[in-house]
């Protein structure tokens, strides 16, 4: 069984405190590019609205 | 034994059969059997060389690319000397489009397994859902027909072999082959005499020699549709998936494949491909453990579905242990007309033949299959709120799409070539009969891929070996 490594554990908790800590407003707008680069590759389908 | 062009010149064989992959060794060695003498004519030598791969070359004209001389392997051996080991029995569903019964090819599966060192005992397959159902490949060691057979091949009483000799026409009249010319790689050519003629030179090759040779001969080849409905099985990166490692388990069972990167396969149910008009597809799970991949995936979905992400960061920061998994399909394509083996008369081989101009596309039904697919995984995910799919974007666009993004990198065609002269009742839609005899000429058959009438999704080598046998046993037991 492969084991989480102490840096992913890390990453993954600063990327939890990202969502507690920044506005949702503000999020939206910086992820705003990511998400336009996310989305020219994969189309996640995360609700059944997605479909 | 091996003998030269020279010395076979004189002599007279119940049969001669062109091409030494899984179709041809398999006819001779079944005729063998039977106490019949069979020449076996093989282009290339007993190893690789460029000098002899390089009659493989020719142009695609389509929308997707790949090179067609590397997708086939001319030497002793054939292609198997590069097949991935993959098997599976066509379904009945899968030879629907064939004039015989999935029984009459059933008959020789266990000893086509035992050629290709798997068990004969298959899975049923196991219904998940409406949708899919789990499927399961076998794979062969992967066998090499070079060094299984090389030896029997040359120790035979029944069989010669001769290496380096070129098929360049096969000519005769009144519906009757009488004689083939070959060449050896110097332009030496021989006129041997023909008394049945077996073409088995892969699912490329058959279409462009009898292309030739209707082209110096009109009437023996007259109103042969050689060279149409040929077929690939897309094979394409569709999707990812995010999910706990546990997951795939629970949901499709156990993987008893340790050491192979796809761990899964299903395949779409019959009531889903009637209902959605899709062909048949082998969906794969390739599980990723890369810390950098999960990663990135959760990173993206945080961003797109902040609520669902968080949910993912949740579960990993319980220490439970996350993976991504890549789904790759192998899909089929529908036979159609215009994907088509022609002749290149622009440009020729060493012994004047064209060169093979494959017209060929991915359209729109071929992608509506892989897309439909991955809707309907999307779909059985959510519905068991296991993990998450992923499809990738180039699907939901116009087939063009494929070509630019992602045709010549990470996404492969199977190198399955399959149609050119398929399997009918007629001329109307086929090339060969239920039998691989080439309509309305006496002592011509066709052994190969090249006579599949569909491909499904499965990779084709068992579905080849079974047809090869077949076809051995049928040309001894009723016609000599």
């Amino acid at each position: 069984m492969k084991k989480i490594n102490r840096r992913s554990f890390l990453k993954s908790t600063l990327a939890m405190a990202f969502i507690y800590l920044v506005p949702n407003q503000a999020m939206a707008l910086k992820s705003k590019t990511h998400t336009k680069k996310i989305l020219s590759k994969t189309i996640w389908i995360i609700s059944h609205e997605d479909l | 034994m091996i003998k030269n062009l020279s010395q076979v010149q004189s002599l007279e064989y119940d049969f001669i059969i062109v091409g030494t992959g899984p179709a041809g060794i398999t006819t001779a060695l079944e005729l063998e059997k039977n106490k019949k003498t069979v020449l076996l004519l093989e282009g290339g030598g007993m190893e690789h060389s460029e000098e002899s791969q390089s009659i493989y070359n020719g142009s695609v004209v389509g929308n997707m690319n790949f090179d067609i001389k590397r997708s086939r392997v001319r030497y002793f051996g054939g292609s198997s000397n590069h097949w991935g080991g993959m098997s599976r029995p066509f379904s009945e569903s899968e030879l629907s489009a064939f004039p015989i019964n999935k029984k009459d090819l059933d008959l020789y599966l266990s000893n086509a397994c035992a050629v290709l060192e798997i068990s004969d005992q298959f899975i049923k397959d196991k219904e998940i859902n409406a949708d899919f159902e789990r499927i399961e490949f076998k794979y062969s060691p992967p066998v090499r027909f070079n060094s299984k057979y090389k030896k029997s091949i040359i120790d035979s009483n029944f069989i010669d072999l001769v290496l380096n000799a070129n098929l360049v026409e096969i000519s005769g009249d009144n519906g009757k082959v009488s004689h083939i010319n070959v060449s050896d790689q110097n332009l030496n050519f021989s006129r041997l005499k023909v008394n049945k003629l077996v073409l088995a030179c892969g699912g490329l090759e058959n279409s462009r020699l009898l292309l030739w040779s209707q082209y110096l001969n009109k009437e023996l080849f007259a109103n042969l549709p050689i060279g149409k409905k040929w077929m690939e099985h897309p094979h394409f990166s569709t999707g990812e998936i995010v999910l706990h490692e546990s997951d795939l388990q629970a949901i499709f069972g156990e993987s008893n494949l340790e050491g192979k990167s796809e761990k899964f396969f299903l395949q779409p149910t019959k009531s889903l491909m009637v209902a959605k008009k899709i062909n048949h597809a082998g969906i794969r799970f390739a599980i990723d453990y890369s810390d950098s991949k999960l990663k990135k995936v959760i990173k993206d979905i945080l961003c797109i579905n902040p609520e669902y992400g968080e949910k993912l960061v949740k579960s990993l920061l319980k220490k439970n242990l996350m993976c991504t998994t890549q789904v790759n399909i192998a899909w089929e394509q529908s036979p159609r007309e215009s994907n088509k083996v022609s002749l290149n008369f622009n440009k020729k081989d060493i012994f004047g033949i064209p060169q093979i101009l494959l017209e060929w596309k991915i359209d729109k039904q071929d992608k509506k299959t892989a897309l439909v697919c991955m809707q309907r995984l999307s779909k059985l995910f959510l519905d068991v709120d296991i993990g998450r799919v992923g499809i990738f974007e180039y699907l939901y666009h116009h087939y063009s799409a494929i070509d630019e993004k992602y045709g010549g990198g990470c996404c492969t065609m199977g190198r399955h070539h399959m149609g050119g002269t398929p399997i009918g009742v007629s001329t109307l839609d086929g090339v060969v009969d239920s039998n691989l005899k080439v309509f309305n000429i006496d002592n011509l058959w066709v052994s190969g891929s090249s006579t599949f009438a569909s491909g499904g999704h499965v990779n084709p080598t068992l579905t080849i070996v079974q047809f090869a046998m077949r076809l051995g046993q049928h040309l001894s037991s009723t016609l000599v």
